[in-house]
């Protein structure tokens, strides 16, 4: 339970904004669904892999992009600020834990802030798309996602120096992930080289697996496993970089 | 490894003795790229001594302190905390030391109380003993009243004493201050000298940073002046003194200020007298030492 203090933490600023992390949560999705899926949707109708509705694209990926968006972002934030001007930090370094509580404690703050995110979204999800079905395993894929996303905010979180380095982190890995991972244009529908460089962002087989565990097509074992590489890829990278801090 | 014990100069309550190191540091380097911030240094603490390293902002003081608590590594040499390897054993090393950092590392948006709640969980207090402490150390730095305020609304004494109540949470027996009373108003300061002395006196080693002379002359048992990364002198504040002579006759020569050093008040007033240009004749202090040591005027010391 080394990792406790680093959420309790996390779950004390949630608790002190709450209201705030809640609009927050909510008001993300509901752009997209005016802009995308009650916007533009109605015409990319005809572009939608296997006849479904945009809502029906539209659901998985938006809860993709919030398990992302947040996950990630609430740790890169954290540890950004709390490492490089706050240098609280180094309160975490200087207790007396193993720098594998530590990568696990952010991992679980992001996770958390992922989830709750996701669960945000959803609930904005049904009132928009009543007939959505969540399954068993679409819940173990969201939670998978969320882990895999606490992590890579641990990673991204450990190599940002600057604010250039924030500023280059969300132009070249968020805003990208963003848009290309099949969560808002099907990936089928992007530029032919495009469909096979996007297979290099985690984002992409995430959002695949929640869209497969939402329909008939169930849990994707390739989907899963790809997901789950890109988890322990994001952890070996955080653990050795946490545990060479101060070299 | 033991360390001699100095007189205490200021209640002259106890006598040289020999006391085991709890602190060592055995041939440290420490290589910032081409800069050497730490080159060569040996040093031994004894259990219960407050030790001061005074130098220079950049002399290499924090770097030493990051070394033992774990936060740096070494480019060479062997560093010990209370018997253990800071390299070999850095969790246990974690828990037998607290730490005050130069710069105030509270979580801002956290209470005092909850910053020390935090604290206390990360080293596992116990749940009613954890409230007490807490309680305990909030009234002993004189912050009950604020506690539940957040850190942004702390001024810079508040932070810094909430600071050393955090690393006495967990009941250390060694503390390192890292310019404890840097940036603190004169009554501030001398609020944390006490505390200080307080914590000493129940059995705490200190090693603190400092780049007041002051505060090196009248709080440290022993001083380590640093300078380019270097110990280049050891000992009591009497003893460093003593080195150069008791007596300052100081005067303003063609080349700016100069002192010369005498044993006693009279061979000063002596040399004092023999000279045309007004000289002034006092004790020598910590500044002497600095200035006589390094070749840098002591106004170096604070500007860096």
């Amino acid at each position: 339970m080394s990792w406790y203090p680093i959420v309790w933490e996390e779950l004390i600023y949630l608790r002190n904004k709450f209201w705030l992390h809640l609009v927050m949560y909510t008001l993300s999705p509901l752009i997209f669904l005016f802009a995308f899926g009650f916007g533009v949707g109605q015409r990319l109708q005809l572009m939608m892999p296997g006849g479904i509705s945009y809502l029906d694209f539209l659901a998985p990926g938006m809860v993709a992009l919030a398990l992302f968006n947040n996950g990630v972002n609430s740790v890169i934030i954290r540890m950004f600020y709390t490492r490089l001007f706050y240098n609280s930090f180094e309160a975490y370094q200087l207790a007396p834990m193993n720098s594998f509580f530590l990568w696990l404690g952010y991992t679980l703050s992001g996770t958390l802030r992922s989830l709750l995110a996701a669960a945000v979204v959803l609930g904005v999800m049904f009132l928009a798309v009543p007939g959505l079905v969540l399954t068993r395993a679409f819940g173990l894929a969201v939670v998978m996602a969320a882990f895999c996303f606490g992590s890579l905010g641990v990673c991204v979180g450990l190599w940002l120096r600057s604010f250039d380095d924030h500023a280059l982190a969300n132009e070249f890995i968020l805003v990208p992930m963003t848009f290309l991972s099949g969560t808002l244009i099907p990936v089928e529908r992007l530029p032919g080289f495009l469909q096979q460089c996007v297979w290099l962002f985690p984002l992409t087989p995430v959002t695949e697996l929640l869209r497969s565990t939402m329909t008939e097509r169930g849990w994707d074992v390739t989907l899963a496993a790809l997901t789950a590489g890109w988890f322990v890829l994001f952890f070996f990278i955080g653990w050795l970089t946490i545990k060479r801090l101060g070299n | 490894m033991a360390v001699k014990r100095p007189v205490e100069e200021r209640t002259g309550t106890f006598a040289p003795e020999y006391l085991p190191a709890v602190i060592e540091l055995r041939n440290v380097v420490k290589h910032y790229g081409k800069i050497k911030a730490v080159d060569g240094v040996s040093l031994l603490v004894g259990q219960g001594e407050i030790f001061g390293l005074l130098g220079p902002n950049g002399a290499g003081k924090t770097t030493m302190i990051r070394m033992l608590i774990t936060l740096t590594r070494p480019t060479a040499g062997e560093l010990y905390v209370a018997g253990y390897s800071v390299a070999g054993r850095p969790v246990e090393v974690k828990r037998r030391i607290g730490v005050v950092p130069q710069q105030n590392n509270l979580e801002r948006e956290l209470t005092g109380r909850q910053n020390l709640l935090l604290h206390a969980l990360l080293h596992k207090i116990p749940g009613p003993e954890r409230t007490r402490r807490i309680e305990e150390l909030l009234a002993y730095v004189g912050l009950q009243a604020r506690a539940d305020e957040q850190i942004q609304r702390y001024s810079g004494g508040m932070a810094r004493r909430l600071l050393i109540a955090r690393a006495m949470l967990h009941r250390p027996p060694i503390l390192f201050m890292d310019e404890p009373t840097i940036g603190l108003d004169p009554q501030t300061r001398r609020k944390i000298w006490d505390l200080i002395q307080l914590m000493n006196r129940e059995g705490v080693t200190v090693l603190l940073t400092t780049h007041y002379i002051e505060e090196a002359e009248s709080l440290c048992h022993r001083v380590g002046i640093v300078d380019y990364g270097r110990l280049i002198a050891l000992g009591t504040p009497a003893e460093l003194k003593a080195s150069l002579g008791e007596v300052c006759a100081e005067f303003l020569g063609s080349g700016g200020t100069s002192r010369r050093f005498f044993p006693t008040r009279a061979g000063a007033k002596e040399y004092a007298q023999n000279r045309d240009d007004d000289v002034t004749v006092r004790r020598t202090n910590l500044e002497d030492v600095f200035v006589e040591l390094t070749g840098r005027e002591a106004r170096e010391l604070s500007s860096g």
